[in-house]
């Protein structure tokens, strides 16, 4: 059971978790034949069937009961602030799950040369009155149910009155922005907390505008938008679910990362040796020290940013996106490779944190400026 | 549209509805059951019939002991008897009653046709008037004429209503007249039985069984979920402090006390054995009922226990269980859990104490709280206010409890001292300088090394800074055994005590008093004749701010204890090893302490520079403050340190996360870690890699866990929690002032004040009036300038004790707040009061000469120089310093009766003859004229003789001529039985010159 533990422990590091799920996403979304070969092959589209999504959920129940045995887990998992984040896990595989399924169907039936599930007419018409309207009563009922069950179990928490002197540690946002939090410990709090926060809204709005592919439109299908629906699903698993429960479940006092079977130890210390760029080139590399000049001090970093968001668009439009950029034209183009390259930064920043100890490619704390 | 038309499979639909609505529904009754059923009812409930249980035995109790009145059962006798008498005229009163009930309903219709008449005539009136103002005469006079017709009704109609009410009134009396035996006696036997009447009614509303049937019903449903909102029998009970307010930091919001809604019988009588938590509050007269100090309309309880007084839940409120094992109980009984996010937890029982200093904080001790008042003694004898600052010591008690290192080298030598820093307790046995070396179990060889050059160090600093001391050049050889019986007798017991071997002893505040001087063992390996010599004689001249007052020795006086308390040795202590001293670790230390301002480099270089003397020197400056020594020492060149520790007020507030718990494994609470600081101060510091100077520096002092639970209540009594301090009246600042006062100079240690005290009268059993006297109501006794001059300038009051008033020299201010506080203590605050004029010529005045002769007062008193005609035994004060030193209004009151202000005194009660014996036939032969006069009248009788006493002649302050006599005479008579080996070789006193 110990071994049990410490193995979780050791597969929840941020490090481990984070890249397994980087790498393994592809085989769960599979964005092209080889991916799809090794989807097929390893199984994984049994978890888009009844028995998948029973089988599936069934193994968060063990884990979550099996775990509830050790203390420093239950302190974790039964925290009525932490509750509904438990609950997170399953609804986003359920709501995944469903939409999955009767994509993977509509692509069998494609395959089959079968028109998809929503092409016939519906034989059952839903009336508003008495079928709807009776059924969301009964739903009604059952919502109001479970929201007793809930207030009566579990009490409201609350903690020592607020004291200005004194922060709890540790302080976390709420659940909806505790991806951003996590974000924190990567970039500056102005990217972190206003721009990424604001791109993202942006994409978001975006991209009914950038997805031009006429196929798939009024039915669920993956084959023909594998793209699509990869990408958003890596930004929404990956890039915010994910965070998320390392920022509620994973992670302590400072800050600090701790295993789900760990006890929040406030003294624990990690080694703080982050740094920035320019002093790795200068200071490490070339025995210097930091120009007075700002823009001399940060001129790597402002290459590498510069590079990465205006050298690496068109060779992406010649190499890897060439047929997006064919099909949807610069304008287009443009604003999806900018979003993209945003939204990559992110795994690759925590790279180059993990790797590097890097903090800022750019850094220029005079005018708040770091990234 | 067709209602019929569906799509769904509705049958199985209209199972889930049904199943859902059921499910809710139930639920919904789970919502209203989670809602009714709670604990605290359980309890009320359980109350209920112990309070019926405790009305019924009271019931039967009174009943029983009216029965046992003779008045009662007489009163019931007259009763039936009026009883008889009144059936015996029933006849009469019922055709009485019939006339009386008649009587009435003719007054109702008479009554109401006068309104209607009266009435009816407004309106008429109204229309004249009117007709008047606006009309034409011929209207004028039709609406008087009617008007005039009307009011004649009126009168007709009051004449009626006047008769029926006079006839009402007339029968009314008559029936009264028949039923009055039967009213009287009703009335007496229910004054008789008013008691039980109350009981049975209080019976009738609390026990269910005792009800009537509509009362019983109303019973079951006034408690029904819902109905409950009206008027329940159980219900919370709470009490709201406005003032006293809970402190939520943005906020403050006023005290709000659910405690009563369990704790039912807090505040009665009757539930003393009653288990919790209905028992009676202890002490009812002074907590919780409504005419103590502490009412609970007033303090609620939270404001002296703390807790969580919202709370209606033995868990929520936060009680805090007071042992490991408790806790276990709590846990199993209740389903207890700690609520760690309340600030303020309940006190435990053992520290409920820790409530009352934040309003009585300006008290030297705490009256009715005993722990607190131990842990006060204990905090202030080891002299914690050294290095910890607390407010209230401020100008009230000394900081520097420890004694003077400024002329250590006059005192003592190196040899002794190394030995005394490394373990004060090898010589005496009972120190209260704590250990600050060799304390800690895992300490190795190199830190015992390094402990060692630290001691030469500190020891070496205090004797080559040690300043030059004059000392008196004495060269009486002493009297050994002479100063044995001066030790024993002077009243050096009032604070010292000679015990070589140590005692258990649990401590009490008296316990703490007698020890407020140190253990006298061992001087001889410590200090040197002259010295003792000179200090014997003047303690002040080597130490300004020492406690030990000046006993005004004589020279030879002061050389015989000299001599005495060198008797005493440790060779065991002085023989143990002192280690070299090694220059490496001496430099060593340098370098620590260098490091802290100075790169390593530099470092280096400076400590290689310095001669091993000056290495020594600059190690013994800094470990002097390192460990605080200033704060307990005066030492030279470190007169204005300040103090090393934490400030303790608000130390009781202290949030969890800034107490460092280190790797020690105590519970996770405040309590634990204050009791764990003070049994082992150091012991966070197990396990931490730290520089032997980055460590904790308080010492270890070697409280046992009772003194350690006494501290631990006084430190969680210095909190921050919302206070209400008593109003400030001048009488209160001005005893509060005297109680410093006399708590800083022992004055309990040889005198009974307020009740308490006088530890030194243990040694005096048999013959207290040898002792130091009760200082019971001396406020109203002495004149206050009188007093003040005795102060600054003891003399002898009491010629045959040997004890003797020392004089302590504290100053006018001083004095002047012990005065004020003897007279406010007394009540007696007039601060000037006129010359009090002896008429010498007047009856009262030859009257109380007459009393005085009779009583023979010269037997025992003596008058100036003239010495009483009795044995030394029975020697009084000199009656000729009366009119200066006694008030005559409690001169009159002590003649009146001796024994209740002095209890066990010598005095006898002045003769004073009865009435009848001043109007006998010779009494104007046997006692004169004048005092027949006064018959009957004791206050001018007694007035009369103060009076007279005050008129004595002679000199006021005969100490000379006493102790010269008893230098002579010796005091043989004081201890009989008191006679040791050594007495009888040095037998020189002489019985037989008597």
């Amino acid at each position: 059971m110990e071994q049990f533990k410490n193995f979780i422990d050791y597969l929840s590091q941020p490090t481990i978790m984070f890249t397994l799920f980087m790498v393994g996403f592809p085989f769960f979304f599979p964005i092209n034949s080889f991916f799809d070969k090794w989807h097929k092959r390893f199984g994984l589209n049994y978890l888009w069937t009844n028995g998948g999504l029973v089988l599936v959920m069934i193994g968060f129940v063990a884990f979550l009961l099996i775990g509830l045995d050790d203390p420093d887990f239950k302190k974790i998992v039964l925290k009525p602030d932490n509750v509904p984040i438990v609950g997170l896990l399953f609804l986003a595989y359920f709501f995944l799950w469903l939409s999955m399924k009767q994509a993977v169907n509509n692509d069998n039936r494609l395959e089959s040369g079968k028109k998809p599930d929503e092409y016939y007419p519906v034989e059952q018409k839903v009336l508003v009155w008495p079928d709807l309207v009776y059924v969301e009563f009964i739903s009604l009922i059952l919502c109001t149910a479970f929201m007793l069950i809930w207030s009566l179990g579990l009490s409201a928490p609350l903690e020592e009155p607020a004291n200005p002197a004194a922060t709890p540690n540790p302080s976390k946002a709420p659940w909806y922005f505790l991806g951003l939090q996590e974000m924190l410990v990567y970039f500056d709090p102005w990217i972190a907390g206003v721009v990424m926060p604001g791109i993202i809204v942006f994409g978001l709005m975006a991209i009914p505008y950038l997805d031009r592919n006429p196929e798939g439109a009024g039915f669920y299908q993956y084959k023909n938008r594998r793209l699509a629906i990869f990408v958003y699903l890596f930004g929404w698993i990956v890039l915010w679910n994910l965070l998320i429960i390392v920022g509620t479940f994973l992670r302590g006092p400072n800050w600090n990362f701790f295993g789900p079977f760990e006890y929040w130890d406030t003294h624990k210390l990690e080694p703080l040796t982050n740094i920035n760029l320019s002093e790795i080139i200068y200071i490490r590399f070339l025995n210097q020290g930091l120009p007075t000049n700002i823009l001399i001090r940060e001129i790597f970093g402002f290459i590498l940013v510069i590079g990465y968001f205006l050298i690496l668009p068109p060779l992406l439009a010649k190499t890897i996106f060439k047929r997006i950029y064919e099909k949807i034209g610069v304008f287009s183009y443009a604003v999806f490779v900018f979003l993209a390259l945003t939204m990559i930064s992110l795994p690759v920043k925590m790279y180059l944190r993990w790797f590097f100890n890097l903090k800022y490619l750019i850094a220029i704390p005079e005018y708040f400026f770091n990234i | 549209m067709s209602i019929k038309e569906t799509h769904y499979d509705i049958f199985n639909l209209n199972r889930l509805f049904a199943m859902s609505s059921l499910f809710l529904f139930f639920l919904i009754l789970w919502t209203f059951a989670d809602d009714y059923v709670r604990s605290w009812k359980d309890y009320q409930k359980e109350f209920r019939k112990l309070e019926s249980n405790l009305t019924v035995d009271l019931l039967n109790n009174e009943s029983s002991r009216i029965l046992e009145l003779e008045d009662y059962n007489f009163a019931l006798e007259e009763l039936e008897k009026s009883q008889i008498d009144l059936n015996a005229k029933k006849v009469s009163i019922d055709s009485i009653g019939n006339i009386i009930s008649k009587l009435k309903d003719d007054q109702f219709k008479y009554n109401q046709e006068l309104g209607f008449a009266k009435s009816v005539y407004d309106v008429a009136k109204f229309e004249y008037e009117y007709a008047v103002t606006y009309y034409s005469s011929k209207k004028i006079e039709a609406a008087k004429k009617n008007m005039d017709l009307l009011y004649v009704d009126v009168e007709k109609n009051t004449l009626l209503v006047q008769e029926i009410e006079a006839a009402l009134l007339n029968e009314n009396n008559q029936l009264s007249i028949l039923t009055s035996t039967f009213d009287k006696s009703n009335a007496k036997v229910s004054q008789l039985e008013m008691q039980k009447s109350l009981y049975e009614r209080k019976l009738k509303t609390v026990d269910p069984n005792s009800m009537t049937l509509p009362n019983k019903i109303a019973n079951f449903i006034r408690d029904l979920p819902i109905l409950d909102l009206s008027n329940p029998y159980y219900k919370i009970n709470q009490v709201i402090i406005p003032d006293i307010k809970e402190n939520m930091i943005f906020a403050e919001v006023s005290r709000v006390d659910r405690c009563m809604t369990c704790h039912l019988g807090i505040d009665k009588k009757g539930y003393e054995d009653a288990p919790q938590p209905y028992t009676t509050h202890p002490n009812l007269d002074l907590y919780v009922s409504s005419a103590s100090a502490h009412s609970n309309e007033e303090f609620g309880c939270t404001s002296c226990h703390a807790g969580r007084g919202r709370g209606t839940d033995f868990t929520t409120s936060t009680h805090t269980p007071s042992s490991p094992e408790q806790e276990k109980e709590w846990v199993e009984k209740y389903d207890w859990k700690e609520m760690h996010h309340w600030q303020t937890p309940m006190y435990p029982s053992q520290h409920y104490e820790a409530g009352c200093l934040k309003c009585h904080s300006s008290e030297a001790s705490i009256p009715e709280s005993k722990d607190l008042n131990i842990g006060l003694a204990l905090f202030e004898k080891a002299s914690c206010n050294g290095c910890h600052y607390v407010e209230r010591y401020d100008g009230n008690l000394n900081q520097r409890i420890g004694p003077n290192l400024t002329h250590l080298s006059s005192k003592t030598d190196r040899e002794w001292t190394y030995r005394w820093v490394i373990n004060p307790q090898n010589f005496r046995h009972n120190t209260w300088m704590p250990n600050f070396f060799e304390l800690m179990d895992w300490e190795n060889e190199v830190d015992s090394l390094r402990t060692n050059q630290e001691i030469h160090a500190i020891v070496d600093y205090l004797f080559d800074n040690s300043q030059p001391f004059n000392m008196e050049r004495n060269n009486i050889s002493g009297d050994f055994s002479n100063g044995e019986n001066l030790y024993n007798n002077l009243g050096c017991k009032g604070c010292h005590q000679i015990q070589e071997e140590p005692v258990e002893i649990i401590h009490t505040v008296a316990t703490l008093r007698q020890e407020y001087g140190p253990n006298l063992i061992g001087l001889g390996s410590k200090t040197n004749k002259q010295w003792l010599f000179n200090w014997l004689k003047n303690p002040k001249n080597y130490h300004p701010e020492t406690l030990m007052p000046n006993l005004r020795l004589s020279d030879k006086q002061a050389a015989d204890l000299t001599s005495y308390l060198l008797e005493f040795k440790n060779d065991e202590f002085m023989s143990t090893d002192i280690s070299p001293i090694d220059e490496d670790i001496q430099s060593f230390i340098a370098k620590e302490f260098l490091s802290k301002s100075n790169s390593n480099k530099v470092v280096e270089e400076m400590v290689s520079s310095m001669s091993l003397d000056e290495k020594i020197d600059y190690n013994g400056s800094k470990l002097v403050q390192h460990y605080g020594c200033t704060g307990c020492h005066v030492i030279p060149g470190y007169q204005d340190a300040k103090r090393i520790g934490v400030a303790l007020d608000g130390e009781g507030s202290k949030p969890l996360n800034k107490l460092d718990f280190g790797f020690v494994k105590i519970p996770h609470n405040r309590i634990s870690w204050f009791k764990q600081k003070i049994k082992y101060p150091r012991s966070f510091d197990k396990n931490k890699v730290a520089g032997p100077y980055d460590g904790l520096r308080m010492p270890k002092f070697g409280f046992s866990d009772y003194e350690a639970e006494k501290i631990t209540t006084y430190i969680l009594a210095l909190n921050n929690d919302p206070n209400r301090v008593p109003p400030a009246t001048p009488k209160k600042d001005f005893i509060e002032k005297g109680q410093w006062v006399v708590k800083q100079n022992n004055c309990m240690g040889c005198h009974i004040m307020e009740g308490k005290g006088g530890d030194i009268l243990a040694h005096y059993e048999s013959n207290p009036e040898y002792g130091p006297p009760n200082l019971n109501t001396e406020g109203a006794k002495v004149h206050p300038d009188w007093l003040l001059s005795f102060f600054e300038n003891p003399n002898t009051i009491r010629p045959n004790i040997m004890v003797r008033m020392p004089s302590f020299g504290l100053g006018e201010k001083k004095w002047n707040d012990l005065i004020s506080y003897f007279q406010y203590w007394d009540n007696q605050t007039v601060q000037y009061e006129a010359d009090y004029v002896v008429e010498k010529n007047s009856s009262m005045y030859r009257a109380g000469k007459v009393i005085h002769d009779m009583g023979a007062c010269n037997s025992c008193h003596f008058y100036g120089e003239k010495l009483p005609t009795g044995d030394p035994q029975t020697w009084a004060p000199n009656l000729a310093l009366s009119k200066s030193r006694l008030r005559a209004d409690w001169l009159v009151e002590w003649f009146r009766n001796p024994q209740q202000i002095m209890p066990g005194t010598k005095m006898p009660k002045p003769y004073i003859p009865s009435q009848d014996e001043l109007t006998t036939a010779d009494a104007s032969e046997i006692f004169g004229t004048d005092l027949m006069q006064f018959a009957g009248k004791e206050d001018d009788i007694l007035r009369g003789l103060t009076n007279y006493v005050y008129t004595i002649p002679g000199k006021q302050d005969i100490s000379n001529e006493i102790s010269s006599f008893f230098e002579e005479n010796g005091y043989d008579f004081l201890n009989p039985q008191e006679e040791t080996d050594e007495y009888d070789e040095y037998d020189d006193w002489g019985d037989d010159d008597w």
